[in-house]
């Protein structure tokens, strides 16, 4: 008697707590797989890929989706700097060096005789320097591990020199994206 | 005069009064007994907007009655004003309807019952001596006040005008937002009408809300039609608002006149920002009950438990029905209470444990009054604390953003205290709140700040998947309590004819700024709001028939809902289900599909016959369900195949479960008997083919 009862009283709640919801995801597997094949089915495959992915997530500076639903291109502006965050571990795979495809374009034809030449950063680091062309483009990126090796994510930051303003847009457009690919060096995937 | 003329004379007086007093007592009462009576006749002029605005006005008479009950059981010698013991009566109606509900035992009887309880009350109330004589003095001073300063009573009069044109217009208002209320908030109020209780295992909004609000609507449908439940938030509530700002006092002196009709002013020029009827001017109500009752409660803590049960019994009650209206807003609650007891103990001397015993008291009442609400949350969800406890939420789903960092949960913290709508300057508001040196020992308001500061960051770090502009409305409620009491207690403290300091002139004239700047910001939304309560009072009042008692499609439902044995369990995912009779069938409602679901959940992406045999587990036989290309609203399926791939990570999450689920009710229309086709709807029997 007259002995504390509150351990007793916060296990109870502890348990009753634990016990009254549900802990698994069990559409982890599932639904995934349910939205690439909706995807695939409806042309929306660039849609998905540009929401991020549960190791890559388009974090600071990024505009909406746009899309056009008769061919089922998508891409996506961002201003002056963009920032995304990539999981270092991918799918839970070991450590390693890393290569991130970056696709997309610049709005050459609007920004004059300025330069819209771009910047990659991963973790505060420049990893390259570029001088977009006039078209669509690809640039990869070799991230190495050690840039990876102190945490679960980390930034890529992306900035362009010079920004647009196209006629009828009101937004400052830097650079637009049609997708990323991250990946083991080396990986297939 | 002599002395014995001068009691003559005084006796003379005293007569008067006492016949003014049973006249205005008569009128009063008789003023009573037509606003329960007038909604029961079969045919009024004009019916649905007078039906609609008396019912409200009875309502709000049947929440002054009970409440003046409590106010005399409770704190027999202090003064309550008659709209905070309104909010008091509401509260413990609240309270009463959780046990009733929590039990299955909500009935339109029952809550006719109550509602003439409390106009019994209240009219016994006024019918006293006492009372008698009180309401005359108070009706000849405002007279004799009206007639000594004309400009403030055309003031007083062009805003009891505005008042009168929002409430009309809110009971006038018979819009409804398709995805909130025809899917979920009508059906809670007729559920609690017609079953007694609010059970819905499959409705996701049933596990975000205690009840509250619809036990309120459903008091209101007892005798007006669905059509018309925005007379309780826009109307009820908004004069609720009124009378605890115009009646306010601090310490037990009235806040001055001009003060409290800038404070009548500016509310009823902020524009009404909700898009459903869930609670949002009745978030404002409860809060601002609970910041005066706190305010008005003596500073010394009561040492006797018996004393400090009959103290704290209206701040539980006002906190426990706060509780039940929104989720969000029990952290509020707690906070406030917590803090201003805090603020109090910290200043009292020992024995310090003889002190707990207000606190305690305090905070086990107001968890006994809102446990039935919890307890009926259970049997409903399996949560007694959603979102903590996750009940039947889907473990796949979540409410906040992927990929949330500190930094970004701290931007949307900033982002959404600067984008505070409709009170846009609720930052310098809080300013001014927290730099005002209370007089009361429980620092009210710093307590309702510091706590409105705290959900804040609660609301951005638990609901991150929502956005700015909805989050402003699950915390206008607190904010704007906080905001107005603030406004009262800098222009109080400011003594008008005297010289006061720079410091409270200083913080009454920021906040006279803050409200100033804020009406200005709204101007264009606070007409707009105007206009259109005038609209809708005005096409009520060219209406030269009876109301529909029934629109077409309510017909379609009927017939769907015949097809199906009574006393059967029907699983519904239609437009608007609260067409349905909820006594005749146990009606569960997929409002959310795939959101929430008892165990062992809802199958997704398995195909049609693992959720065929789910629901045969759950003793689901019948299901009835709109087909995609016919739903009006909700269910249409490239509306969510859209959603599934949206910016919004909010619809991303949740549209891949509309789809499968519209999907696989679809498939098993094509493999199981159909016992009824209507209107895009159909009904299946589970157990049998086609």
């Amino acid at each position: 008697m007259g002995q504390p009862r509150f351990p007793l009283v916060i296990a109870l709640l502890a348990a009753a707590v634990a016990g009254c919801g549900e802990s698994v995801d069990q559409d982890r597997m599932t639904r995934p797989a349910w939205t690439r094949a909706k995807a695939v089915e409806g042309q929306m495959v660039l849609r998905d890929v540009l929401n991020g992915s549960p190791d890559l997530v388009f974090y600071d500076g990024w505009h909406g989706i746009e899309n056009d639903p008769k061919t089922g291109g998508a891409w996506r502006w961002m201003g002056k700097r963009g920032i995304v965050r990539l999981r270092t571990k991918p799918m839970n795979q070991p450590l390693q060096d890393m290569e991130l495809q970056i696709h997309g374009w610049v709005p050459w034809e609007h920004v004059g005789f300025r330069s819209c030449h771009m910047e990659f950063a991963v973790n505060g680091h420049v990893l390259a320097r570029l001088e977009p062309p006039n078209h669509s483009f690809v640039q990869t990126l070799r991230v190495p591990r050690w840039l990876l090796a102190s945490s679960e994510w980390v930034d890529l930051a992306i900035t362009v020199a010079n920004t647009a303003r196209p006629p009828g847009e009101l937004r400052d457009l830097g650079f637009s994206t049609t997708g990323f690919l991250w990946k083991p060096i080396g990986s297939n995937e | 005069m002599t002395a014995a003329g001068a009691a003559t004379l005084e006796r003379l007086r005293a007569r008067r009064t006492q016949r003014d007093g049973k006249v205005v007592a008569a009128v009063l009462c008789a003023a009573l007994a037509a606003l329960y009576g007038v909604p029961f006749l079969g045919w009024l002029p004009k019916d649905e907007l007078v039906r609609t605005s008396v019912w409200g006005l009875a309502l709000l008479c049947a929440f002054a009655g009970w409440g003046s009950l409590v106010a005399r059981a409770c704190w027999p010698t202090q003064r309550v004003s008659l709209p905070l013991s309104a909010v008091w009566g509401a509260s413990a109606m609240v309270c009463a309807g959780g046990v009733l509900a929590s039990v299955d035992m909500i009935s339109r009887p029952l809550l006719l019952l109550s509602v003439a309880g409390g106009h019994l009350v209240l009219g016994w109330t006024w019918s006293r001596p006492v009372a008698r004589v009180i309401l005359v003095h108070e009706l000849r001073a405002r007279f004799r006040a009206m007639r000594a300063h004309p400009p403030l009573a055309a003031i007083v009069t062009f805003v009891a005008i505005a008042i009168a044109v929002l409430y009309l217009g809110g009971a006038s208002d018979v819009s409804s937002n398709p995805f909130d209320d025809d899917i979920s908030y009508y059906p809670f109020a007729k559920q609690l009408l017609e079953r007694g209780t609010l059970l819905d295992p499959f409705s996701f909004r049933r596990m975000s809300t205690l009840g509250g609000q619809a036990l309120f609507h459903a008091m209101l449908l007892a005798r007006i039609g669905v059509e018309h439940l925005n007379v309780f938030d826009r109307g009820v509530c908004l004069l609720l608002v009124v009378g605890l700002l115009a009646t306010h006092r601090i310490r037990g002196a009235k806040v001055p006149t001009l003060v409290r009709i800038v404070s009548v002013l500016f509310f009823v020029c902020l524009p009404n920002t909700s898009i459903n009827t869930a609670s949002f001017v009745s978030g404002v109500v409860f809060f601002l009950a609970l910041v005066q009752t706190l305010d008005a409660m003596p500073d010394t803590l009561s040492t006797d438990v018996r004393a400090a049960v009959r103290r704290t019994l209206p701040l539980a009650l006002v906190s426990a029905a706060t509780c039940t209206l929104r989720q969000n807003y029990q952290v509020t609650v707690a906070l406030v209470v917590l803090l201003s007891y805090g603020f109090a103990l910290s200043r009292v001397r020992r024995p310090f444990r003889a002190r707990l015993v207000e606190p305690i008291v305090a905070l086990v009442l107001t968890a006994l009054l809102v446990a039935p609400w919890l307890v009926l949350l259970y049997r409903s969800n399996l949560t007694f604390l959603f979102p903590v406890v996750r009940g039947t939420f889907r473990a796949g789903l979540r409410m906040q953003a992927e990929g949330m960092t500190v930094g970004k949960v701290a931007r949307f913290c900033v982002k959404i205290w600067f984008s505070t709508e409709p009170i846009s300057t609720i930052p310098l508001l809080a300013f001014v709140g927290l730099s005002l040196r209370e007089a009361s020992s429980r620092r009210v308001l710093v307590s309702a700040w510091v706590a409105g500061l705290v959900s804040v960051v609660f609301l951005a770090w638990g609901f991150s998947l929502s956005n700015v502009v909805d989050l402003a409305r699950y915390d206008h409620g607190f904010l704007a309590a906080a905001s107005f009491s603030t406004w009262h207690v800098t222009a109080t403290g400011v003594r008008w004819r005297e010289s006061s300091s720079l410091r409270a002139l200083l913080l009454a004239g920021v906040a006279l700024f803050g409200l100033l700047a804020c009406l200005e910001g709204n101007a264009a939304r606070t007409l707009t709001m105007f206009d259109g309560r005038l609209r809708d009072l005005d096409e009520m009042m060219r209406r030269t028939v009876p109301p529909q008692r029934e629109p077409p499609i309510a017909g379609a439902y009927r017939r769907i809902q015949e097809a199906v044995p009574a006393g059967a369990r029907l699983l519904v995912m239609v437009d608007q289900p609260f067409y349905l009779d909820f006594g005749r069938n146990e009606v569960w409602n997929l409002d959310m599909p795939g959101a929430s679901s008892p165990p062992p959940s809802l199958p997704c992406f398995s195909g049609p016959e693992p959720l065929a045999a789910y629901f045969a587990g759950l003793g689901i036989r019948y299901v009835a369900y709109v087909e995609s290309e016919h739903s009006t609203f909700q269910y249409r399926r490239s509306v969510w195949l859209d959603h599934a791939y949206d910016p919004e990570e909010i619809w991303r999450i949740y549209a891949p479960y509309f789809v499968d689920v519209i999907d696989n009710l679809a498939a098993l229309g094509a493999s199981r008997k159909h016992l009824h086709d209507e209107a895009g709807m159909v009904v299946l029997d589970l157990e049998r083919a086609p």
